[in-house]
């Protein structure tokens, strides 16, 4: 490589060993599951899925929230190496803008394959609301695309790599718009007492860096081992300290979510729900989410006893991926599940619409479809450190300079 | 240099295999609406031409279609689309061109709908022909309205009588 | 609106078209002018003129004309010509008298869905309800009402403001509805509704009515039968209710300050579901606190 990549090697992964073709076979296979998934509800109709005129978003929508925010943040480390100067992330870059871009691809497919009329794709490319957040997010989705495939670019061809800094600026900027605008989606709900608030988009933010940060550190965890290239202690342990970090301000913003909601009267009986009655909501909410997903793993990052340890950070990151899950499943389905007021202060019966806690069991085919997101996000990672120069050679501790 | 612009191409172009297997599954997924027109590919006379030629079933007796029938052949769904957007979105109805008319005049006897009388015959003939699948009657009914539900439905009293037609034309009602 | 009239009678007199609908229309411009006055065409809409035209007709087609008890208030007052669009002048509303309501059972749930043809298939959390019956219950004195609830067409509908489509659209003269043309299935709308109002077709539909096309993988709601508006008359269960009980409903044009809805409305304190939310809905109600 040239001078101007600053002298880190990168490669391709060379061999067709069995645990790579085994990995691409599993991969395939959950790809192969959604896409069956999504054929079956599309043409027997929703009705199959777990889905309701209550549970109105069901998994796949937790899929492919999660995949989305997570992708935002998987592109923290490019980020930190383009806009924030750190040379010690920089031979991390090209792999962290690659998993944003599958993670993006997987979430958006299973978005896609959820819709009522996923042949009328070119309806949504064609006809725009701009009052509509969702219409934004179309734009800010496939532009990320756009973004992100350019800012790879730059910082992959020696001839662009000055340009690779105004482009992480740029890419930076754009993930915190798109963050916001899918936190918005949820934010922008004035009817529903679970959501209209501003808090979603900025803890949609945290979210995106936590999640995504937790994704790549496991991907480089996995990538480390699976090609047999040495990995450093020095950025195992930056990297988990910063996951613990995102994952503090994570859980900040929940804080600040259900303190306020707490105080308005009107929200007590969904706050009520979702952190003390809930049944699985609230299992989800305060073991999922906050013990396993944010304490347990910050206790795990930070904690003298753990702190050196490449297994316990291993472990914080898979389970602040399982707490997200947790987190978003609560925040799209738990939030839906309470009903919302219809005449302030009055009980509501009669109808299914009205009365009760929704019931929500997803369905196998709800449950293929989310899974065959995180199959495409994963196929294509995996592909592109194939055929693409994406990991260095070596990640060793000693300063890349002299790798 | 090459090697990795290649290489570069070449995952692009994976990305791409990906996104048309995806896009390729919806428009799949998609177009299996069960009311899309799908009927069995006719029979082919051991003699006859390999593609048969559509011979869609003739109207209703005694009516003329809206426009000389070259003209609907190549245009109808222009004025389909142009109408309908200025009906559902303006209220502008009982205008010229309409799918309730055509499904009015072209119901036949539909062996697949147990031998009730509904436009898809006269609809699938020639759009299998040209392979275009079409996906109206996923919404809109196949079948005219019945004279019983006609003479039930208050609704269509006035001037949305579309379900009765007279046997004779307009000009020559009392 | 005269020009067009007169267009339709010149195609009337020299084809026949296959449209229903379209002869019908032309058959009226065509008798108005027989009565010797093309400004006729203007007054058509009258409803005791126009049904006993279209009873005629029929009658000449050799078919049962259907009865012909329309009453004076299921005809609007306001009415628009055939073949104009609709107009922002006119604000359609719905003012329902909860106590009258009470005695009217499922009388409005009943016409709607004959009405447009949504039948269930036995399963409550997916089958359609365009309007529902709920009973409100005050749980500090117990006394409750029972009230239907089907979109409440507001002038600031969150489900238009989040479409990303532009599918879900209010109609200028009010009523909200969703082009199926144009709805990807994506259930933001649902999201949005304060009143769950909105309904995702969840399977194959068929035998649909021919007026009211619905369609598995779009959504749905209320749409104060427009098809019923767009021939000048009122909605089903405004027709339904008011025939059980004269007075449930009354609709009409709220910018219009002499219609009775727009009198009512003056005269009582009405109530609007979820208020506070400043949406402005074209449904409205009185007596829930009596």
């Amino acid at each position: 490589m040239s001078a101007m990549t600053g002298r880190i090697a990168y490669r391709e992964h060379g061999g067709w060993g069995v645990g790579y073709l085994a990995l691409v076979g599993l991969l395939g296979a959950l790809v192969v599951a959604g896409l069956g998934g999504a054929y079956v509800m599309e043409t027997e109709g929703h009705w199959v899925s777990g889905m309701s005129h209550r549970i109105v978003w069901g998994t796949p929508h937790v899929a492919a929230v999660f995949l989305i925010v997570a992708a935002s943040g998987a592109l923290n480390v490019a980020s930190l190496s383009s806009v924030f100067g750190r040379a010690l992330y920089q031979p991390l870059a090209r792999l962290s803008g690659v998993l944003a871009i599958s993670l993006l691809a997987g979430g958006l497919a299973v978005l896609v394959l959820d819709l009522g009329r996923p042949d009328r794709l070119i309806v949504a490319m064609t006809f725009y609301n701009f009052k509509s957040i969702f219409a934004w997010n179309i734009f800010l989705y496939t532009g990320f695309f756009a973004v992100a495939i350019v800012y790879l670019w730059m910082m992959m061809e020696n001839r662009m790599n000055r340009f690779s800094k105004p482009a992480g600026v740029f890419a930076f900027l754009w993930r915190l718009v798109l963050t916001t605008g899918t936190g918005s989606i949820f934010g922008f709900l004035v009817a529903r007492q679970a959501y209209d608030t501003a808090v979603m988009a900025p803890m949609f933010v945290a979210m995106s860096l936590a999640f995504g940060h937790a994704i790549f550190l496991l991907v480089v965890l996995a990538a480390a081992a699976g090609t047999g290239r040495p990995l450093g202690d020095e950025i195992v342990r930056r990297l988990k300290n910063l996951l613990g970090i995102f994952l503090a301000a994570t859980l900040y913003f929940v804080a600040v979510q259900h303190l306020t909601n707490l105080y308005i009267a009107e929200r007590r009986g969904i706050e009520r729900f979702l952190l003390a009655d809930g049944g699985v909501h609230t299992w989800l909410f305060w073991v999922g989410h906050v013990a396993l997903g944010c304490l347990v793993p910050i206790a795990l990052i930070f904690s003298p006893a753990t702190a050196g340890s490449r297994r316990a950070a291993a472990l914080a990151a898979a389970l602040a991926v399982l707490g997200g899950i947790a987190q978003i499943y609560v925040i799209v389905i738990g939030g839906q599940a309470y009903p919302m007021v219809l005449v302030p202060g009055m009980e509501v019966t009669g109808s299914v619409l009205d009365s009760g806690i929704a019931a929500y069991a997803p369905s196998v085919y709800e449950i293929a479809l989310g899974l065959g997101g995180v199959g495409i996000a994963l196929l294509m990672v995996t592909f592109a450190v194939k055929v693409l120069p994406i990991l260095p050679e070596t990640l060793a501790d000693a300063p890349p300079e002299k790798a | 240099m090459a090697g990795r612009t290649r290489t570069f191409v070449l995952v692009l172009a994976a990305f791409a295999v990906v996104g048309a297997l995806a896009g390729g599954a919806f428009s799949a997924v998609a177009g299996e609406s069960p009311r899309a027109i799908k009927t069995p590919p006719p029979a082919v006379a051991a003699d006859g031409p390999r593609t048969p030629v559509p011979k869609p079933p003739k109207a209703a007796k005694g009516t003329e279609c809206v426009e000389p029938t070259a003209d609907m052949r190549r245009n109808h769904m222009i004025y389909l689309d142009h109408e309908r957007d200025q009906t559902v979105h303006q209220g502008i109805r009982g205008r010229k061109h309409s799918l309730r008319g055509c499904v009015e005049c072209h119901a036949v006897p539909d062996s697949a709908a147990g031998g009730a009388r509904t436009v898809v015959p006269f609809c699938a003939d020639c759009h299998r022909y040209v392979a275009v699948r079409i996906d109206c009657f996923g919404c809109h009914a196949t079948a005219p309205e019945t004279r019983a539900e006609a003479a039930s439905e208050s609704s269509r009293r006035i001037f949305n009588g579309g379900g009765v037609r007279p046997a004779a034309p307009a000009g020559k009602s009392p | 609106m005269t020009a067009l009239a007169d267009g339709g009678l010149a195609r009337a007199s020299c084809e026949c078209t296959p449209s229903g609908v379209t002869r019908t229309t032309m058959e009226l411009s065509r008798r108005e002018l027989m009565r010797g006055a093309a400004g006729a065409v203007l007054t058509f809409t009258i409803a005791p003129g126009v049904t006993l035209l279209v009873g005629s007709g029929l009658a000449a087609a050799g078919l049962t004309p259907p009865p012909l008890n329309i009453r004076r208030e299921d005809s609007l007052a306001a009415a628009r010509p055939p073949g104009t669009a609709v107009s922002p002048k006119t604000r359609w509303g719905i003012l329902i008298d909860l106590a009258k309501y009470a005695d009217v059972g499922d009388a409005a749930v009943t016409a709607c869905r004959n009405e447009h043809g949504w039948t269930g298939h036995g399963r409550p959390a997916t089958d359609p309800q365009w309007i529902r019956n709920v009973t409100v219950r005050d749980p500090k004195t117990g006394a409750s009402r029972v009230l239907p609830v089907f979109c409440q067409h507001c002038e600031n509908p969150p489900c238009v403001d989040v479409c990303p489509t532009g599918a879900s659209f209010r109609r200028a003269d009010g009523i909200v509805l969703v082009d199926k043309h144009t709805c990807i299935g994506c259930r933001y709308c649902m999201m949005a509704c304060p009143f769950g109002v909105r309904f995702f077709v969840h399977e194959n539909v068929t035998g649909q009515k021919p007026h009211s096309p619905r369609g598995k993988g779009t959504v749905e709601s209320c749409n104060l039968c427009v098809h019923r508006l767009d021939a000048n008359k009122s909605p089903a269960c405004v027709e339904a209710t008011n025939r059980a009980k004269p007075g449930t409903m009354i609709f009409g044009d709220l910018n219009d300050p002499n219609s009775e809805i727009a009198r009512a409305v003056g005269q009582h304190v009405v109530l609007r579901l979820r208020a506070e939310l400043g949406l402005d809905q074209g449904v409205l109600y009185k007596g829930l606190t009596q």
